[in-house]
């Protein structure tokens, strides 16, 4: 191969860094390292995770069913959507006490005369462990984050619908005079854990 | 050189691992979002109410009790006052409704129909609109008798919207012309502008 010392040398430094490189990627590879002489060192890292279930785009759409007699509210019954599920991971530092969710409208607005409020249900589900959060009940959502889960302690909640919290939609009218007809008005709800 | 391709190969393996992974749902952060689309189709409904409910016919006739010879025959007492029109409205931003009213056929020569919506009863939620009087004497006519209606409902039933009262109207310079007669027109009130629904008519 015709290789001199210092070719090895760098050979091996570059295995040696890999190796680390290789340990940093994944516990599994620890073992390839044990005699590298690597110094090892581990952090269990803070974890907030949340996701909306089931889907990668989970837009979910209001049309108002009207009414047909003269006098009567033209909304004849409001719309209301229970499609939608909340998964979170959380661990926390020891000086940590909890999390929370929050939920906010980041772009685009409600509909003038519109309220529209958001429930998450209690934790349902059979692939989660630990210190799930606690509903806050039902919320209406405006540009400012409103936590809708909260004492979110050492937990994960599962993965996928029907594991975590069920999202509850609905709308009501806060002033009928201010109510005007859209086609498609959208907006987009966002959801934050974070620290308290 | 046979151990590095095997790492190689892991940490390829590793790296595809994790594309396909980003491609399904596992990238989360500590945010999510959706989209939420809400329609609102716009809508305008009208109808006259009476005591026993929609589609009503009223009468109006000159009151002859306590008549005296010479005297002019007295109109005054051809009112009416059972019906209310009630309605339904959802505008775009910007946009009023009002409601116009015609007759089916012009009145015998010398009378006139006077009609007049009243302030609006309460239990109305939203915008409504402004009542009027107005008088009718032929078909061709279609005057406005509410304006600037938005949206709005009015509630159901002769109590409800703005009550009507009709006048039967004798002008005195035709009296000459009046005949003993009876004669039906049908009025018709019209909500203007769009509506995702069929407007409906009485």
């Amino acid at each position: 191969m015709g290789m001199n010392k210092s070719d090895k040398m760098k050979k091996v430094s570059f295995f040696i860094w890999f190796a680390y490189f290789l340990l940093l990627l994944s516990a599994k590879a620890s073992a390839q390292v044990e005699e590298a002489e690597a110094n090892v060192y581990f952090e269990l890292p803070q974890v907030a995770l949340v996701d909306i279930e089931p889907d990668l785009d989970n837009s979910i759409h209001f049309s108002v069913n009207t009414s047909a007699e003269s006098g009567e509210s033209p909304f004849l019954e409001l719309p209301a959507n229970n499609d939608l599920w909340i998964n979170y991971s959380s661990s926390l530092t020891t000086a940590q006490n909890s999390r929370s969710i929050v939920a906010e409208i980041s772009q685009g607005d409600i509909p003038e005369g519109i309220r529209f409020y958001l429930e998450a249900s209690t934790f349902s589900g059979a692939g989660g462990s630990g210190q799930v959060g606690q509903p806050s009940g039902r919320i209406e959502l405006n540009s400012q984050p409103r936590p809708i889960i909260t004492n979110i302690g050492n937990c994960y909640t599962g993965d996928g619908i029907n594991n975590g919290h069920r999202l509850s939609f609905s709308i009501d009218v806060s002033d009928y005079s201010r109510v005007y007809s859209v086609d498609e008005s959208s907006f987009v709800v966002l959801y934050t854990i974070t620290d308290n | 050189m046979k151990k590095l391709s095997l790492i190689f190969a892991v940490v390829f393996i590793f790296g595809v691992g994790n594309v396909v992974n980003a491609q399904v749902d596992n990238n989360d952060t500590n945010e999510a979002s959706h989209q939420v689309t809400l329609n609102i189709p716009k809508v305008a409904l009208v109808d006259i109410e009476g005591s026993n409910g929609e589609a009503n016919s009223i009468t109006l006739t000159p009151s002859l009790t306590k008549m005296e010879a010479g005297a002019a025959v007295d109109f005054s007492g051809a009112t009416n006052s059972d019906l209310a029109l009630n309605y339904t409205s959802i505008v775009e931003d910007g946009e009023t409704r009002d409601i116009t009213v015609g007759i089916s056929n012009n009145l015998p020569t010398g009378l006139s129909l006077e009609i007049t919506a009243g302030g609006i009863f309460s239990g109305a939620v939203g915008n409504p609109g402004t009542g009027r009087t107005i008088e009718l004497a032929a078909s061709e006519e279609s005057k406005s008798i509410v304006t600037g209606i938005g949206s709005v409902y009015t509630g159901i039933g002769n109590k409800k919207g703005h009550p009507l009262t009709y006048n039967l109207k004798v002008n005195d310079s035709k009296y000459s012309t009046l005949e003993a007669a009876s004669s039906t027109v049908t009025v018709t009130y019209t909500i203007t502008g769009d509506a995702a629904n069929v407007p409906t008519q009485e």
